[in-house]
This record gives structure tokens, C-alpha cells and sequence, in this order.
């Protein structure tokens, strides 16, 4: 308790030695906008060499290596306005100064390149020219006029020249990780940051034992755009560091329905407190880790994934958007395509889409493999056969027992009249025929109804028309060793 | 599938129809009715009569059928069982001289044998007599050269005809077998096909006093070793008895009795009529209208040594032929009326009248037979016999191409008239 106290107490003391150089440079900073902004509007107005010098206050007030930039683009741009040698080779030591500034610079390849070009036009430039023994012109222009410059050099007009606008993040303190849009992306920098960007985005500055600090930017390339963020102590927080062997496992806290809130590793504050951390990655099983962040401390969450004995199982084809999937009987997507993870083994996979006939495999899941199905539903067939062969059969059934009552009929009048004797049939009564005729018709309709009836019933449970279809594709994922900054891990891939 | 597949067979064995009980229906019905067989008329059974007199030892019986347009002979052969089958023996009655065949021919059954005898017209000059045992012999009785010399005309179509028996006739077999006496108009002749040399074909002319003689019936009763001869005439229906001699031939015979006024039958009998043999002193009297004239009938029993009626007579419309069913307990007349309705349908029918010693008790038939599926105009009753069948007599029923055998017949109280007489069903 007492070493906390103390902590405390040295913090704010730090803070309020901090208050006054963070007030030099936010002075200094404005130095350099109204510098850069001058420097803009010279540079529109053609005043190359004040613009060039303008740009230099800038970066005397700031130290943006931009600006040294800037310094060379304005050069470069006098030069081949005029195709002066001299303009030419300032932009050259201009842009060696900002590739000494900042060595790691994005296009440290295209400024090399431009340097190489515009030396080899000085030396074009200075050479011989066309019409040697020629009289040359006078300084002062008395006498003869100058000779019209030359146009640049085909390679000269290829490089791409402009001043560019500079988008400033600081923070006090500094140091801060920068996010940009999104935390999932993982961390874009840290505070002083300067560069060029273009567009809204918002910027998500975050710092052990401090506020974390949101704000949306539109960069205008044009300008310098400075984000100056004061980020305010936290006593209440603590500081995660969260990182995986796995680089890039996705990071839940506390709440899975919200989705994942960054990938490792991962810096952050958080509420002091209980929290719980899922650490998932795909082919490996899911950590979950309670953790009680203390404030003002860091709380490192070292998270060991191994692999599971999953595989993944993708289905898709034509028409899946509307087909339920289901493994094991159980509802795995409600509509496809659907992509899963499923553990290793043996599995009965079930496609099923209204007015198609479903489609139904067992299938081996194996660790580590995607297995791809692509479903072709083939659509049900009309059961018109089934129900006329029914209608058939109701219809012959009912000629058959109208029939067989017919004959019954006869029979038992026969019957009672050669009983009775009043009088006796004889032999050759035509109802006996008759009787006959109507028992073998009946007897006939039965069969004929119990043939349309059974194969009513097989047209009705009959598989018609070509059944519907799966190709399986089995991929394997591949693992392989990643090392980044700050971590190592294994990454995964899919490869067939 | 399996519980569909059996309740369909369930369902299909209940509902299933054994159409083999029609079959065994049908064996156990008490008439046999055959269709016309394979002979060549078109209008089989116009007449019928026993063929077997059921003399012998041999089960089953025979009935002598003929049939007209063309007009044949056969016999259905009825086995012990009652099934009945065409006889080997029939015959085309024009390959044996008989080209025209009376609208109702006479078939007459011998009192003491199997033979039938067929007389119809002939030509011209001749009656044809046919008989045989199974067969026809073609016999003519010629109609001009009779020892009635040329003072008589007659005519060669028969109007009546009996068996009986003849004295021996002079020059000629000593113990002459029954044979046909045939009538026409008032003439009778014997059947002596081949008189002695020298003998004309016998012919004897009735007489009854100043009465003309129109025979339409002619009928027997016994007198010792030969018969007597009983003539109803059709022109003044009166019952009249002749000696047996006339069967031999003589110029004129005038009856030895006669039926007076009281006592004579109250209708004049048409060609086809009847005297039918009921015992030595009965006959029974079946006359009926020509066709032309009417469908009035008559049916009455009379006292063959008083030549006086037993009983009352039954005058039912439309018969048109009879036959006397000795059940041996009881006996009945057969009558056909052919052209009768029967619920409301002009099918035919046969009607059963007891004969009690008193003649006819009552004028209500003791049982009507009738077709049980009749068509129309069927003529059920329009020849009927009595045939001898396994030692007993049935009834058998011509119709239009379809001949009826009664093996059992209930009469009309419930009573069985005769009993199954089949065997071996």
C-alpha cells in the first residue's frame, strides 16, 4: 500500500515537470503550421525559392521529416519548371537530407529514384549544348536574348512531384499506441507519429495508466493536420498485455456475443477487476482465462494455444444460400454457404432445401484439413405418377368392390332361389355367368388395384430423377512459424 | 412399406371373390337347361319327347329333340349325374326325305318301347312316318292308292296320331309290335309300310252317323290284346270310340261309343291336341284352338268306359301341350302355355295340375315352372314330356333353342313333387 502512495505521488510529480515542455511544443507546433501554411500558399503562387525556404522554417520549428520533403519538392518543381540545374540539384540535397531524417521512410525507394533522375539530368543539363561556338547570353540580358530552356527529360517528367500535406499524432504523454479505425487491425504506431494520410479514420490512442483517447480525423493531403491528444490518468486501470504463440488469435473479453476485441498481442487498458479472456485460433482450442487486473499494473497473459484435433468443414454450391446444413442431425448453419469448425472424426452431414432432395454423406473430418464440400441440390421431382397410379388404384379398388358386391349379390340370390326352388334357377340361368364375370372382374380390380397401389406407393417414396450431389475436397491447414515484431508464434493457412 | 404391402393383401383377400362358387352354385340348381347343341336348326326344340322309355337297366335318360329350319333329329343325353350331351345319332331330317316339316310336328313315344315315331307331311301323296330307337327310318303312308279305293280324297298332312297296339294285319307279321295310327281329316291309317302283296296301305274312314268326323285327337284304350281307338273330333268335340281294326283298314267304321250331349267336351279341339293315357280307364283330354282361331283351352279328365268327364275341366288360356308325370305316388298333368306372362313378361310357362281319381280337384296349379331369367318371347312350355331318368320320371320343358330338365321339383306348398333324382353329385 505504502509503495503505491509513493507511485502516486512520483507520477504527479512527473506530470507537472512534463506541463511546460509539452507547452513549448505545442508553441513550436504552431511555429511550424504557420510556417507550412505560408509555405503552401507560396508554392501556389510560384515563389518556389520562398516556399522552399518557408517549408525549412517549418521544419526548424518541427523536425518532420516531411518537411524536409516539401523542401525537395518545391526544388524539384522549380527545376523542372525552368530546367534549372541549380533548382535541381537543391531538391537533391533535400531529399537526401529527409532520407537521412528518416531513414525507414515508405518511399525510400522512389526518392532514391528521383535523386538518380535528377542527377543525370544536371548532368544533361550542364553538357555541351546543340549549337556549340554560339554566342552566350549576356547576364545581365543586354545584347543578345537567352536561349529558350530546354524541355525536361522524358525521365524527369515520368517522376511524380508535390508537396504533400502531414497528418501529426501526439499525445501527452507520448507514447501512446495509436489504433486506427479499428483495434482489430492491431497497433498502427506510436505517439509522435507524422505521416500522410488521406480520408476519415478514427484514431484510438491508448497508454498504460491512462484515459484511453478516441478521436475522428479527415486529412486534408494539402495541409498539415495535427492531432494533439491529452490523455488523462486513469488511476482505476490496469494494463493487459495479452500475447499468444499463436500471432493473430482473436481476443474476446468478458462478452463472446460481442465479437472479438483485437487480435494478439494485444496492449490495453481495463477496468480493474475480474475479467475473462478467450483466446481462439483456428485448428486450436480455445483458451479462456480468468484475470484480476489490478490498476496502475500490468497484467501480462501469456496464452499457450495447442493444436485440437479439429478440422474445418466448408460447404458450398450452388443454391447453399438457401439450404439448411446440419451434422449429426443437429442444425450447423441455417443457410449455407456454411463454415465451421467440426471435431475430428466421423460425421453425417445433411443438405436440405425445400422443393430439392437433400443430400446426405458421411464424411471424415481430419485435424488440420479443411474438407470442402460443394453441395449440387438436385430439385424434387413432381409426384404426379404417384398420385394419378393412386387414382388409379382408388378406381379399380372401387370397381373392384362394386364388383365383388355385384357378384356377392348374385350369389346369395342363387343361392336363396335354389333353396327355395320358386322358382329353381337352371343351369344355364345367365347370373351364373354373370356372377362369374362380375367375381373374376373383381377379383381382377383387386390385382390390378393392388399393383397400381403398390406401385403408387413406390412412385410416391421412389428416389426420382438424379439425385442431388457432393464433391469432396480436402485441403490441409497448413501451420507455419511467424515471427513479428514483439512476437513469435505459429500462423496457419490453407493450401491444397 | 412392409405393414402397406400386408394390409393390401389383407384387404385384397377379404375383398377377394372365389368366382368357382358360381360353379358349384350351378351344380346344385334342380333344372338343366341346355342350348341349343350343334345341329344345324335354327329353331331347336319346336318338339320334344322321351327318347329311352327307361325300360332298361342303364342310368340317365334320353330326349328325342327336333328341331326345325332345317329340320333335324337328335337326342340330348342326359348321364346319371344330369349332364346332358348331344346323342351320336342326329340327323338332318331333309337327307332323309323330310322336306317340309309341319309347323308342329307329331313326335310320338311307343308305349312299350324305346322307338319315337315323327309324322309329318310327305308329298303330295304320302304322309311320312319316321321311327326308330335312336334313330329315324323314313316310312310313307300313301295317301291315294288305300283300300279305300278312289272314293275318298285325303290329304297327305297328319291331324292327329297315336300309338297303339294292331291286330295282326292279314298276310303280314302275327305279332305285330305297337305302331303310329295316323289321322287325317276323317281318315286313319295303320302304319303298315309294306303291306303284303297284293294289300293296299290300309285306311279306314270314321263315320259318326251324319256328323262329319274332323280328327284332331286320337288317343288308345286297351281292349284285351290289342287297343281301341279314341277319336276327338274337332268338328263337334265329341269323344268317340272305334274298334282297333280300323287300324288294318276298312271302307267306314262307325265308333262303338260315343259321348252324348251331357258328356261331351265343351270345345272344339284344333291340330295339335291330345288323349293322353292316364290308366286302362282314364285318359286325359288336352285340346287347344288353332293358332288362327284362338288360345282357348282344355284339360279334363274322362272315363274311358263311360266316355264321361272326371271331374272338372281347366280351361286356362294359352296351353298348347301336355304330358302325364306319374311320380308313382301321384300323378300330374304337365301343360305348357308358351305364350303366357310371367311377372309381367310374355316368357311362358308349365303348369302342374294334380290328377286324383276324382279328376281335377282344383283348377289352381299344384306348381307353376317358369324360366327364373326368361327372356321375352322365350316360349318356355311350348313342347313338354315326361322323360324316364335313373328309374324315375322328370319333367322336361321345351323353349325357343333351350330344352328344360326338372331333376326336382318343389310344388307350390313347399312340398317336393319328386326329389333330387340325379346320382352321383
Amino acid at each position: 500500500m505504502q509503495s503505491r502512495v509513493v507511485f502516486a505521488v512520483w507520477l504527479a510529480i512527473c506530470a507537472l515537470a512534463l506541463r511546460p515542455a509539452y507547452g513549448q511544443s505545442e508553441a513550436a507546433l504552431k511555429k511550424a503550421q504557420a510556417a507550412f501554411d505560408q509555405a503552401q500558399a507560396e508554392f501556389l503562387q510560384g515563389k518556389y525559392d520562398e516556399a522552399a525556404r518557408s517549408f525549412q522554417h517549418a521544419y526548424d520549428a518541427r523536425p518532420f521529416p516531411s518537411f524536409l520533403y516539401n523542401v525537395a519538392a518545391t526544388f524539384h518543381t522549380k527545376g523542372k519548371k525552368a530546367s534549372d540545374p541549380v533548382a535541381y540539384q537543391k531538391a537533391i540535397d533535400a531529399y537526401r537530407k529527409y532520407l537521412a531524417a528518416d531513414p525507414e521512410a515508405p518511399d525510400k525507394a522512389k526518392v532514391e529514384k528521383a535523386i538518380d533522375v535528377l542527377e543525370a539530368e544536371i548532368k544533361r543539363l550542364k553538357g555541351p549544348p546543340a549549337g556549340a561556338g554560339s554566342p552566350v547570353a549576356a547576364p545581365n540580358g543586354a545584347g543578345n536574348t537567352a536561349p529558350p530552356a530546354p524541355p525536361p527529360s522524358e525521365e524527369v517528367k515520368q517522376l511524380e512531384v508535390k508537396v504533400r500535406g502531414l497528418v501529426v499524432i501526439e499525445s501527452e504523454p507520448s507514447n501512446a499506441t495509436i489504433y486506427l479505425d479499428d483495434k482489430r487491425k492491431g497497433a498502427f504506431g506510436t505517439t509522435p507519429w507524422s505521416g500522410t494520410l488521406e480520408g476519415d479514420h478514427k484514431v484510438i490512442l491508448e497508454k498504460r495508466g491512462y484515459m484511453v483517447l478516441e478521436k475522428t480525423i479527415s486529412a486534408d493531403p494539402t495541409k498539415l493536420f495535427v492531432l494533439s491528444g491529452a490523455m488523462a490518468p486513469a488511476s482505476f486501470l490496469g494494463w493487459v498485455e495479452i500475447t499468444s504463440n499463436v500471432p493473430g488469435a482473436e481476443i474476446f473479453i468478458d462478452d463472446k456475443t460481442v465479437g472479438a476485441v483485437g487480435k494478439t498481442p494485444l496492449s490495453q487498458n481495463l477496468p480493474k477487476g475480474k475479467h475473462t479472456f478467450w483466446i481462439s485460433a483456428e485448428g486450436y482450442d480455445e483458451v479462456k482465462q480468468e484475470v484480476d487486473v489490478i490498476p496502475n499494473e500490468v497484467t501480462p497473459i501469456r496464452i499457450q494455444l495447442k493444436g485440437a484435433p479439429v478440422g474445418r468443414l466448408n460447404v458450398t454450391g450452388p443454391g447453399i444460400e438457401g439450404a439448411k446444413i446440419a451434422i449429426d442431425g443437429k442444425v450447423l448453419c441455417e443457410r449455407g454457404p456454411c463454415q465451421k469448425r467440426l471435431p475430428e472424426g466421423d460425421h453425417t452431414i445433411t443438405v436440405t432445401r425445400h422443393d430439392y432432395k437433400p443430400f446426405s454423406r458421411r464424411i471424415t473430418i481430419q485435424a488440420k484439413t479443411e474438407s470442402q464440400i460443394r453441395v449440387t441440390l438436385a430439385p424434387t421431382q413432381s409426384r404426379s405418377d404417384a398420385f394419378v397410379t393412386f387414382l388409379l388404384a382408388a378406381g379399380f379398388g372401387g370397381g373392384g368392390a362394386y364388383l365383388g358386391l355385384q357378384a356377392n349379390q348374385l350369389r346369395d340370390a342363387l343361392k336363396k332361389e335354389i333353396a327355395a326352388g320358386k322358382p329353381p334357377p337352371d343351369s344355364n340361368d345367365p347370373r351364373f355367368l354373370r356372377g362369374k364375370y362380375y367375381a373374376i372382374g373383381a377379383d381382377a380390380a383387386f390385382a390390378i388395384a393392388g399393383i397400381a397401389a403398390l406401385s403408387a406407393v413406390y412412385y410416391t417414396f421412389r428416389d426420382k430423377g438424379a439425385p442431388s450431389t457432393g464433391v469432396i475436397d480436402v485441403r490441409s491447414i497448413a501451420l507455419t512459424p511467424s515471427i513479428g515484431p514483439g512476437y513469435a508464434g505459429l500462423g496457419m493457412g490453407v493450401s491444397w | 412399406m412392409r405393414t402397406t404391402i400386408l394390409c393390401l393383401f389383407a384387404a385384397a383377400s377379404l375383398a377377394a371373390c372365389k368366382w368357382t362358387e358360381f360353379d358349384d352354385l350351378q351344380n346344385q340348381t334342380w333344372v338343366t337347361s341346355t342350348q341349343k347343341p350343334d345341329v344345324k336348326s335354327i329353331d331347336y326344340g319346336v318338339v320334344i319327347q322321351r327318347g329311352d322309355d327307361g325300360s332298361g337297366s342303364a342310368t340317365g335318360g334320353t330326349l328325342a329333340v327336333i328341331g326345325a329350319g332345317p329340320g333335324t333329329y337328335s337326342e340330348l343325353t342326359y348321364n346319371q349325374a344330369g349332364a346332358s350331351s348331344l346323342g351320336t345319332t342326329s340327323l338332318a331330317l331333309a337327307a332323309q326325305g323330310i322336306m317340309t316339316l309341319d309347323p308342329s310336328p307329331i313326335l310320338l313315344a311307343s308305349p312299350k318301347s324305346a322307338e319315337v315315331a315323327l309324322v309329318t307331311t310327305g308329298d303330295t301323296s304320302s304322309i311320312i312316318v319316321a321311327t326308330g330307337t335312336h334313330t329315324l327310318g323314313v316310312h310313307q303312308l300313301s295317301v291315294v292308292t288305300t283300300t279305300l279305293g278312289n272314293t275318298v280324297t285325303i290329304a297327305s298332312t297328319p291331324d292327329a296320331a297315336t300309338y297303339m297296339q294292331p291286330a295282326p294285319f292279314p298276310g303280314g307279321d302275327p305279332n305285330p309290335a305297337p305302331g303310329p295310327l295316323v289321322a287325317s281329316g276323317d281318315v286313319v291309317m295303320g302304319t303298315i309300310y309294306a303291306p303284303p302283296a297284293g294289300s293296299k296301305q290300309p285306311a279306314c274312314k270314321l263315320t259318326d252317323g251324319t256328323n262329319p268326323i274332323q280328327v284332331r285327337a286320337l288317343g288308345v284304350v286297351s281292349a284285351g290284346a290289342t287297343d281301341d281307338v279314341l277319336v276327338w273330333n274337332g268338328a263337334d268335340g265329341k269323344l268317340l270310340k272305334y274298334p282297333g281294326s280300323v287300324f288294318n283298314g276298312c271302307p267306314t267304321q262307325t265308333p262303338l261309343a260315343s259321348t252324348n250331349m251331357a258328356s261331351t267336351p265343351a270345345f272344339l279341339p284344333g291340330h295339335g291336341s291330345q288323349i293322353l293315357t292316364i290308366d286302362a280307364t282314364h285318359v286325359l283330354l288336352q285340346g287347344h284352338q288353332d293358332v288362327a282361331k284362338g288360345t282357348g283351352s282344355f284339360l279334363q279328365v274322362y272315363d274311358t268306359t263311360t266316355l264321361s268327364p272326371v271331374g272338372a275341366a281347366i280351361t286356362t288360356d294359352g296351353m298348347r301341350g301336355a304330358a302325364i308325370l306319374n311320380t308313382g305316388s301321384a300323378m300330374y298333368a304337365v301343360a305348357g302355355y308358351p305364350s303366357s306372362a310371367v311377372n309381367g313378361k310374355a316368357t311362358g310357362k308349365v303348369l302342374l295340375f294334380a290328377i286324383t281319381p276324382a279328376g281335377f280337384a282344383t283348377d289352381m296349379p299344384a306348381e307353376t315352372l317358369y324360366d327364373a331369367q326368361p327372356d321375352s318371347n322365350e316360349l318356355f312350355g311350348r313342347c313338354v314330356a315326361v322323360m324316364p331318368f335313373n328309374g324315375k320320371q322328370v319333367i322336361a320343358v321345351a323353349a325357343d333353342n333351350e330344352i328344360f330338365v326338372y331333376f326336382r321339383v318343389q310344388l307350390a306348398d313347399g312340398t317336393p313333387l319328386y326329389d333330387e333324382t340325379r346320382q352321383g353329385r
